[in-house]
């Protein structure tokens, strides 16, 4: 890659001299609007007058305030591309929102040709993947300076007052104005009049104390929710005979405030067109200077310093007074006075403009700064999946296991992902096909999983479709191994809880299931024995001999299940899901049971329907729902009569679900039990945990399955539970 | 059916263990009759000759003691050995005060169970001899009439026909011919002889 470069690089100085060197600036309007024509006039000026050699600039007005859309863009692309074919150029300046297009086409037409960009805000400038062909700075607004400046002015202010207004960018802004405003003047009292009505606003302002500045930052719309023009509400503001104002604007200099700290356009462009030069002589992108373009002027109306009798000795060296012709004023004053219309309208006219770009350049950094505040890594892709804009790399976004970096304009984050999925853990795919999807429109949104490079870490993939008519999509990576951990965590103290209760459940059968091991064992030990005996005769009974033998064999067939289904209930399973009958559960439980049932005098009257009911999901589990609603059927019946204790347990299928209810004749729950059933440590039992229907509950949710308790028509409880069935 | 041969009844609500255990009297040569519902055996008319009842204690709807009490009530007289799953004190002491012969673990050898088998056989066949001597005694005691009752206690006690008489208030040769009466009765040759029979049946019944 550096070679490459070097051989470009080598390549362009063998050229130098030869030719006539040709600059490509584009920029976001169109000529109409002043502050675009004062920043192309002021690179083409300066160009040349301060080229070496011969020159050409070309401007590109890509009327983004008022066409867009990929179409439009991708013909754009095309059409420099046939444009320029003959016509190389040498350098690129890219002003403001012609930025992102613009990174694009010089991808895809002029990757070796050196990009100068200037944004409005710093942070747009860090999603930029800055190297050899590509520098980015950024002109932004003074404030604390231009507060500063005013206090210079006007040493004896002891108030400054903060106008802003309550448009949804200003109120996220106001912070960061205030810190900005405070930072100016720590040690005066801060006033704050952003987020009011106008008529607040204009009340407020009159009554502010004399020895008060006040900062218009800007007045977009009030508290009540009212559009506004900033430059209308300054003039209000002037005309109800407000303190004296400063601004950050030049473009609002001559209608009302005294001056400030303010963006200069044409010299933004005189500047712009230096570092341009020094790309013509041959030096990379990457030794520009970084950071802001300083286009920002002292300047002062010498009407308002004159009104506020502030001496011009206070005035820093620097300087720029503007209107200071008095003695014009008085010699040619029709002249003048049709001229300063002129002027004041064309002022008026640039400032609309201004005004109504810097509304759009605000929702463009408030759409960055929201994207920016996103935890996780955000990126806008085109709908071939290339980051058009990505938020800037932050601690505690996708560590590793993230493709090994955070991708910036201009990569193909699909191509990364694909990559990652090649030599990444398999469910990377799955992502990628996500991603695939969004972008093909075949799906609007969608969410993957998947686990990260170094083990233990998850990740997760959140990309959705952008309602644009180009498509595209936005794509979220955020870290969520915390989150997975503790779900696990949570699963795992599930999982814990419920082989507690189930070993209680076991434990409350013990004397039965002890019973139920005993039996074939004694019969074992009897026939084992007659065998012995048999043996020892004289003559052997062989078909007697061969019954006893078989009966053997059958008690231990018999011993083994017994044992083989306490095991499962009682191990820690790990298992997972699989694919089960639960007809052949809920029978394994019934014999389980069986015994118990007999032996407390009840009937367990099993109804299974018929055929298999096939169902995904963790068999021990599940069976421990049916163990704990059959153990607490036969509890429930126990207080009964004797011939009058019965429990049904049925299942059947009901559509797409599985359904079990589990019947008895008891006494049936209060309201009050009903009511508080399921809760964890409620019981009605003296010896109960009071955690089985709990655990039976939270059971049947992981397998989304639904359980509800209700009184029995004819006395009793009835338990009802669905699971969802599984069919190929 | 032979009175004279001694019958194993089991009972065990478990088929398996039931078959078993019948197998294992029937190859020891005994005479065996099972029931898997003691509801069975209690419609049967309670077996007067000798033998033993093996059942399990547990059950169900009728448990072991409750079916010791049912057979009693029946008129089974027969010795009952309890086979338990599990060692239940006070349920054993309460089977063993009902007149049950043994309480064996389960599982159980087949030696100690034959053992006690024989026991409670052998406690049979004892019960049976003291019932029979008893018969004969009530028998032979009941030829006397209410008079000669009387005598034979004074004289079972030593005395002499005149201290007789005068407890009675009759005359001593009265007394004389009744006291030959109740020897001949009771065929027996002495007073103290006489003594020692009343004895014996006082023990019995």
């Amino acid at each position: 890659m550096f070679w490459l470069w070097l051989l470009a690089l080598l390549a362009m100085r063998a050229e130098a001299t030869e030719r006539e060197k040709r600059v490509l600036v584009f920029v976001p309007e169109y000529a109409t609007v002043p502050a675009i024509a004062d920043f192309t006039r002021g690179v083409r000026r300066t160009l040349m007058t301060e080229s070496p050699g011969p020159v050409t600039v070309h401007v590109e007005y890509l009327g983004m305030a008022w066409f867009g859309g990929g179409e439009y863009e991708r013909a754009l692309s095309d059409f420099y591309r046939v444009k320029y074919r003959e016509q190389q150029p040498d350098a690129l300046v890219v002003y403001e929102d012609a930025t992102p297009l613009l990174l694009q086409i010089q991808r895809e037409l002029w990757p070796r040709v050196p990009m100068l960009a200037i944004v409005a805000d710093d942070f747009q400038v860090e999603a930029f993947p800055q190297g050899p062909y590509l520098r980015g700075n950024w002109a932004d607004f003074a404030i604390t300076e231009s507060v500063r400046a005013a206090l210079r002015l006007l040493p004896d202010t002891r108030h400054v007052a903060l106008v802003l207004g309550s448009s949804p960018r200003e109120k996220i802004a106001r912070a960061l104005v205030t810190q900005e405003v405070r930072r100016g003047a720590p040690d005066r009292v801060f006033i704050d009049l952003a987020g009011l009505t106008l008529e607040e606003l204009r009340r407020r302002v009159r009554t502010l104390p004399p020895d008060t500045v006040v900062m218009m930052v800007g007045f977009m719309q009030d508290a009540t929710g009212r559009s506004l023009i900033s430059y209308d509400v300054m003039r209000m503001l002037h005309a109800d005979g407000a303190p004296p104002i400063f601004s950050v604007h030049k473009t609002m200099l001559g209608s009302g405030i005294v001056g400030g700290v303010l963006a200069d356009y044409p010299l933004l462009g005189q500047k712009t067109a230096r570092r341009v030069l020094r790309l013509l002589q041959g030096e990379p992108a990457s030794s520009l200077p970084t950071g802001s373009m300083e286009a920002n002027v002292l300047a002062f109306d010498a009407r308002e310093l004159e009104r506020w009798h502030i001496p011009a000795s206070r005035l820093p060296p620097e300087a720029e007074v503007h209107f200071h012709e008095p003695g014009l004023w008085e010699r040619y004053r029709w002249q003048v006075s049709a001229l300063l219309g002129a002027g004041l309208l064309k002022v008026g006219l640039i400032a609309v403009l201004l005004l109504e770009r810097s509304r759009r350049k605000r929702a463009q950094r408030l759409n960055l700064a929201v994207l920016d505040s996103l935890p996780g890594s955000v990126a806008i892709l085109d709908r071939h999946g290339s980051v058009l804009r990505a938020n800037p790399a932050r601690d505690g976004g996708p560590g590793e296991g993230a493709p090994e970096r955070l991708p910036t304009s201009g990569d193909s984050y699909l191509e990364s992902l694909r990559e990652a999925a090649r030599t990444g853990p398999p469910e990377v795919a799955h992502a990628v096909a996500l991603l695939e999807a969004v972008l093909a429109e075949r799906l609007r949104e969608g969410l993957v999983e998947f686990r990260g490079h170094s083990p233990g870490t998850w990740l997760e993939l959140r990309v959705r479709h952008l309602e644009l008519p180009e498509g595209g999509a936005v794509a979220s990576l955020v870290d969520v191994t915390s989150r997975k951990r503790a779900e696990q965590e949570a699963r795992q103290a599930r999982d814990e809880r419920a082989h507690l209760e189930r070993v209680a459940a076991v434990g409350e059968l013990g004397v039965s299931l002890a019973h139920e091991l005993n039996q074939p064992l004694a019969a074992i030990l009897t026939n084992a024995q007659t065998a012995q005996r048999l043996l020892s005769g004289s003559s052997i009974n062989a078909p007697l001999l061969r019954e006893v033998l078989q009966d053997i064999v059958a008690d231990d067939l018999r011993a083994s299940a017994v044992i083989r289904h306490l095991r499962m209930l009682l191990k820690k399973d790990e298992a997972g899901h699989a694919r089960h009958d639960f007809n052949a559960l809920v029978r394994d439980v019934i014999r389980l049971v069986g015994n118990d049932a007999l032996l407390r005098g009840a009937d367990l009257i099993p109804d299974l329907c018929e055929g298999a009911l096939p169902i995904l999901g963790n068999g021990v589990q599940l069976q421990q729902v049916v163990l704990n609603l059959t153990v607490n059927a036969l509890d429930a019946v126990g207080p009964s009569p004797s011939g009058a204790r019965r429990v049904w347990v049925r299942t059947q299928r009901h559509g797409d679900r599985v359904e079990l209810v589990v019947e008895d004749t008891g006494e049936g729950m209060t309201d009050e039990v009903l009511a508080r059933l399921g809760e964890p440590f409620f019981t009605t039992k003296r010896e109960g945990m009071g955690m089985g229907l709990s655990i039976s509950r939270s059971l049947l949710e992981a397998h989304h399955g639904r359980l509800h308790a209700e009184r029995r028509a004819g006395g009793g409880s009835l338990f009802h539970c669905t699971l969802p069935l599984q069919l190929d | 059916m032979s009175q004279a041969e001694p019958k194993v009844f089991v009972v065990d609500d478990d088929p398996s263990v039931l078959r078993s255990l019948g197998r294992m009297f029937e190859v020891e040569g005994y005479a065996v009759e099972c029931f898997v519902h003691p509801r069975r055996m209690l419609a049967l008319p309670p077996w007067t000759g000798p033998g033993c009842v093996v059942m399990d204690l547990r059950m169900p709807e009728l448990n072991g003691l409750e079916l010791q009490e049912a057979l009693r009530r029946a008129g089974w007289a027969q010795p009952i050995i309890f086979i338990s799953g599990h060692g239940d004190v006070p349920t054993a002491v309460r089977a063993m005060k009902a007149g049950a012969v043994d309480f064996l673990p389960k599982p159980v050898t087949n030696e100690e169970l034959l053992a006690a088998v024989e026991r409670a056989l052998e406690r049979d066949r004892e019960a049976r001899d003291a019932r029979r001597e008893r018969e004969r005694l009530q028998a032979l005691f009941s030829t006397l009439s209410p008079r000669e009752w009387q005598v034979c206690r004074l004289m079972a006690r030593g005395l002499l026909d005149k201290q007789i008489a005068a407890e009675l208030g009759t005359a001593a040769q009265t007394v004389g011919l009744q006291r030959r009466r109740v020897l001949e009765k009771l065929e027996t040759q002495s007073a103290v002889e006489l003594a020692r029979l009343l004895e014996r049946l006082e023990a019995l019944s």
